[in-house]
């Protein structure tokens, strides 16, 4: 008991303060080889002929693998539009096709990276080059050129919501907004770039070890493009630098995997070791949607939103990757965290030449809180009312019908979860409703700094669902005699940086109630865990807590009956949920959901047009904070993403080609840019469905930062800004400073 | 094909190997410039010549007003120290924005001269310190004043077989007002979008003598010759400052890349010539 709801040391730390833990790029093997890949370069083009006789017959070069030696090429997360090689020579149709400049086309697989790099400059393409689209609304004309021509058109997701009738309530409204939205790519910028090994292990099986978010997930795509059994594919995670969610889609484990094959096949037992510069990581993997939303959203005089009608178009890059089902949450988080009786939404996603966009921490959340956040203040303004007092009259409760016609599920308290940011920020309860404090109203009078604060509430959901049964699985072995002397968890969550294995254990001492350094933790390795899902979506901690917990009951039973060894395994199966009505939209999307409501200050400097945020707060409602420390560093780290993503990160891409392919002209912040303060406002209502009351929180904080940042720059300035990121330029042509 | 990497332990060592090797060497002294164009330009000398070894190069000295600085003083002994900020104030402002301290631990002054970068930090101070740059050869001992030493974006008149062996500029007098600003996209690590940096005496209400250079705004750092000249002799008023910073905005020559405008870079030096006049201004009064 009392394992949980306390701050262990994480069960990483020493290994990777030590510099003992290994990470993709730092295991090698005996007699390894080094692979490098040749990209497209060329952001679409039909590849006529590739000759690749002068870099095969380069001294020091194993193998080089094009299109005509992937078993099955294609490959995706959730439809396989993507070929693991591009060119010429395999069966299925149009994968001769490169659709943005980081397609793959070959493996060089040499006794050195130095040589196979400079094999890979010797392969010559011959192309026939086609036309580019690189603009979502261009991409949906009806004469566009189709990336994917087989299939008829390059919006390949349509969602839409009908909740009673907009057009009635528009004529009931007292004032009606509308505006055009605008929301940025943004790349992941983990830590480590892609890196892995690729061997036949002692049992025969390809196997890949690489950083990933989902094991069984890569095994399946992997096995599919080789045309393997699944069993005859491992798939295994050491520590990994980071995902947040940019590790979702494969990068470079079916190539290696591919490699590690065919040289088996040719009698080479060598293992097959990559490693991606910057560059390649940020050409090679996909970023953040941009959206394009258009709002009309009208309310009463007393702060009733009565309408709320969205078109959201997001470009999907060049295949598919996750963009349904980030198209999937943007679509029921454009109307925000509120209960507005009348909806209207039509979303779309479709196919251009960028970069494939994809996950990416908040998963849709962000751009749809984004135009929803920014559609309440500006009603807030329009109607002289406070910001805060606007978001209470609409704000979700318990037992409120969601845009899609269903109750949100579970205990809802977003308006406690509001109402204690607000109280820190600033904000107070008068007898006429919310109120700024006079003093924070103030712009300052420091010579060309303005100061300014906005807030924003949002809704996370916690697991994919829309339909899709969520599920984990967890093994538990007990050792020991009369005591239980020894535990073994065996789990495929992957430890992405953010505790998540920590917080297995956590969850197993107390499920156990056995102390924590009785557990041990066998993690994401096909060939001995369970699938677990993938970590992302905020689900991990709810899933696999409730399956450890199940899979502890099951233990202790067993262990009553004195199994020896006793060995349990559990699969968790969430609640059932339902995918979008195709005419109304109408589903019970989700399992559970955490809620936000964020504060921010900031100083605009109104003359260089430079912007500081000067302190965050967060309130967030995770249910239970299995280990508040962690907790509090998801807080901080999503607010620091979140301010980089709407002030200075500016992702840049021209005709298909990448202009900020490295960490020079991509600026993340630094620890000079992040605020002075970020509090952490940790709620805890439980969640009945979540283990011990959990709910998933890690993306949460990025949700509203972007509108609530808008909203202070608002205040400082006096004027709205639609589009991110804020750089001076942006914000000096927008006070009308200058013309850009 | 192998790389030879030397490390003298002594500048005539060093210079017998560059007149030896000449432009097949390259020069590594914090490597911070270096290292990064061998990953990105692929570029790979066929010698390294490193001077990491040459303590003699290492040393801030002085000499009456004249204080000399080691090729290898790094951003960070400049900035750390003791009287440099009462001798050359805006070179250890300049030099305390200089990437983060990992990079001015490393990066030293003769790499930012050599690096001849249109935003160098370090450089803008010594161009308006009137630095003159300390070459040497097996063969050659000269100087050269900063503003002739660079001549294009990474182009100096540094002769294949020299070493930049330092820079030798005066002390500024006890009542000179000095400032540097740069912006860039963060608020570290960051190159300039444009920076700028000024020296000031004021005497009798009237600006007396005045040195102005703008950083990231042209091919390389630039002095305002006009303006310095429509200042000196000036009276110190806000409508002399805003003519002046309106005069080095349309002086300048910036371009629009990756990382800015054009409009936003002249914008910018309007806006931190003017601070800087300011603030010389009154930090001048208040002496
Ligand atoms: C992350 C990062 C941030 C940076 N931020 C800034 C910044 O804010 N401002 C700024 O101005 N610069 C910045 N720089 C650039 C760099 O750090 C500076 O220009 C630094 O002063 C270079 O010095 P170095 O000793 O590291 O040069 P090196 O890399 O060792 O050398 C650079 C060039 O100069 C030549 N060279 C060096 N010393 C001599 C010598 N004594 N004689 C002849 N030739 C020589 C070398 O051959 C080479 O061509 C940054 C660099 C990085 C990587």
């Amino acid at each position: 008991m009392g394992a949980i709801g306390k701050s262990i040391k994480r069960v990483d730390a020493l290994g990777k303060v030590t510099g003992n833990a290994l990470f993709p790029g730092d295991i090698n093997k005996p007699n390894q080889t080094y692979a490098k890949i040749l990209f497209s370069n060329v952001p679409h083009a039909r590849i006529i002929k590739i000759d690749a006789s002068e870099a095969e017959a380069m001294p020091g070069v194993v193998a080089v693998l094009t299109a005509a030696d992937v078993p099955v090429n294609e490959y995706g997360l959730n439809n396989m539009d993507q070929p693991v090689l591009c060119g010429p020579g395999a069966v299925k149709p149009y994968t001769d096709r490169v659709r943005f400049i980081g397609d793959q086309i070959a493996v060089i697989v040499a006794e050195s990276e130095a040589i196979a790099t400079r094999a890979r400059d010797l392969i010559k393409i011959d192309y026939e080059m086609l036309p580019v689209v690189t603009d979502p609304l261009d991409a949906m004309k009806p004469d566009a050129i189709l990336l994917h021509p087989d299939k008829g058109s390059n919006t390949f997701g349509h969602y839409l919501i009908r909740k009673g009738d907009v057009s009635n309530a528009f004529k009931q409204a007292d004032v009606i907004i509308e505006a055009e939205y605008r929301t940025p790519a943004q790349e992941h910028v983990f830590l480590q770039p892609e890196a892995g090994i690729a061997y036949i292990d002692e049992e025969g099986r390809v196997t890949v070890e690489a950083s990933g978010q989902w094991v069984h997930e890569d095994q399946h795509q992997i096995a599919h493009a080789l045309n393997l059994p699944l069993e005859q594919v491992r798939v295994i995670y050491p520590a990994i630098g980071g995902a947040f969610g940019g590790r979702e889609d494969i990068s470079i484990q079916i190539a290696l995997a591919l490699a590690a094959m065919r040289l088996h096949e040719r009698g080479i037992e060598r293992p097959v070791k990559i490693i991606w510069s910057r560059e390649e990581s940020i050409i090679g993997h996909h970023k953040r949607h941009p959206y394009i939303i258009r709002s009309k959203w009208g309310a009463t005089r007393e702060g009733k939103v009565i309408a709320a009608e969205n078109e959201l178009i997001a470009d999907g890059g060049a295949y598919y990757y996750t963009s349904t089902k980030v198209l999937g949450n943007a679509t029921l988080m454009c109307t925000g965290p509120y209960e507005i009786p009348n909806v209207h939404v039509d979303s779309y996603a479709v196919y251009t030449n960028n970069i494939p966009n994809g996950a990416f921490r908040g998963f849709g959340g962000p751009q749809g809180a984004f135009a929803a956040e920014m559609q309440m203040d500006k009603l807030a303004e329009a109607l002289r009312m406070d910001p805060v007092e606007i978001r209470m009259k609409n704000i979700l409760h318990t037992g409120s019908l969601l845009s899609v016609g269903t109750p949100i599920p579970g205990q809802v308290n977003l308006e406690e979860v509001l109402r204690q940011c607000a109280l820190k920020a600033g904000w107070h309860e008068t007898p006429s409703g919310w109120q700024l404090k006079a003093s924070m109203k103030n712009q300052g009078d420091d010579g060309s700094k303005r100061r300014g604060i906005g807030i924003g509430v949002a809704f996370k959901n916690i697991g994919f669902s829309f339909g899709y049964q969520e599920n984990c699985t967890a093994e538990i072995e007990l050792h020991g005699d009369a005591e239980i002397d020894q535990v073994i968890l065996k789990h495929a969550g992957a430890e992405v940086g953010q505790g998540a294995h920590t917080v297995f254990i956590q969850m197993a001492a107390e499920a156990l109630d056995v102390p924590i350094d009785k557990i041990s933790l066998i993690a994401s390795d096909t060939a001995v865990t369970g699938n677990s899902g993938s970590v992302s979506a905020s689900r991990m901690t709810f899933m696999a807590g409730n399956a450890i917990r199940g899979a502890a009951a099951l233990a202790l039973e067993k262990w009553q009956n004195e199994e020896r060894p006793t060995v349990a395994t559990y699969t968790y199966l969430a609640p059932k949920t339902t995918p979008y009505d195709p005419h109304t939209g109408r589903s019970e999307p989700n399992v559970a959901y955490g809620y936000v409501a964020e504060a921010a200050e900031v100083l605009v400097d109104v003359e260089t047009g430079e912007l500081k945020i000067t302190k965050v707060i967060c309130a967030d409602d995770v249910g239970k904070a299995i280990s508040p420390n962690l907790v509090k560093g998801q807080i901080e780290g999503a607010v620091v993403q979140a301010l980089g993503y709407t002030t200075i990160e500016n992702f840049i891409q021209k005709d298909g080609y990448t202009l900020t392919k490295n960490l020079s002209t991509y600026v993340i912040p630094t620890v000079l840019d992040v605020p002075d303060e970020v509090e952490s406002i940790i709620l805890e209502f439980p969640e009945e469905r979540g283990p011990w009351g959990a709910r998933g929180m890690a993306e949460m904080p990025v949700l509203p930062l972007a509108p609530a940042i808008c909203a202070a720059v608002k205040q400082a300035t006096g004027v709205w800004f639609d589009e991110f990121p804020l750089t001076p330029e942006r914000i000096l042509t927008g006070i009308g400073e200058f013309e850009n | 094909m192998d790389q030879v990497y030397i490390r003298p332990s002594h500048l005539d060592d060093a210079l017998e190997a560059l007149n030896a090797y000449g432009d097949r060497a390259h020069i590594l002294a914090g490597g911070t410039d270096l290292l990064v164009r061998m990953r990105h330009d692929g570029i790979y000398p066929e010698v390294i010549l490193d001077l990491g070894a040459l303590g003699e190069l290492r040393k801030i000295s002085r000499d009456g007003d004249d204080i000399h600085l080691g090729a290898l003083v790094t951003h960070r002994q400049i900035e750390k120290d003791a009287m440099l900020a009462g001798e050359a104030g805006m070179l250890v402002s300049a030099c305390h924005q200089v990437g983060s301290v990992q990079i001015r631990n490393s990066g030293t002054i003769g790499g930012n001269l050599a690096n001849a970068s249109p935003a160098g930090d370090a450089v803008l101070a010594l161009y308006l310190l009137e630095a003159a740059v300390h070459l040497q050869s097996k063969h050659r001992d000269r100087w050269v004043p900063v503003g002739e030493f660079i001549t294009a974006p990474g182009q100096t008149t540094r002769r294949a077989d020299e070493i930049i062996c330092g820079v030798r500029f005066k002390r500024l007098p006890p009542d000179a007002a000095v400032f540097f600003e740069k912006v860039g996209q963060r608020q570290a690590v960051t190159i300039s979008k444009a920076s700028a940096g000024g020296i000031v005496r004021i005497s009798q209400g009237c600006f007396q003598e005045c040195r102005l250079a703008l950083g990231a705004v042209a091919p390389t750092i630039i002095r305002l010759p006009e303006v310095e000249a429509a200042l000196a002799g000036s009276p110190v008023s806000p409508q002399v400052i805003d003519r002046a910073a309106a005069l080095a905005a349309a002086t300048c020559h910036p371009i629009d890349d990756i990382r800015s405008t054009v409009a936003y870079r002249r914008h910018l030096v309007q806006v931190l010539v003017h601070r800087g006049l300011a603030a010389m201004v009154a930090s001048a009064q208040s002496a």
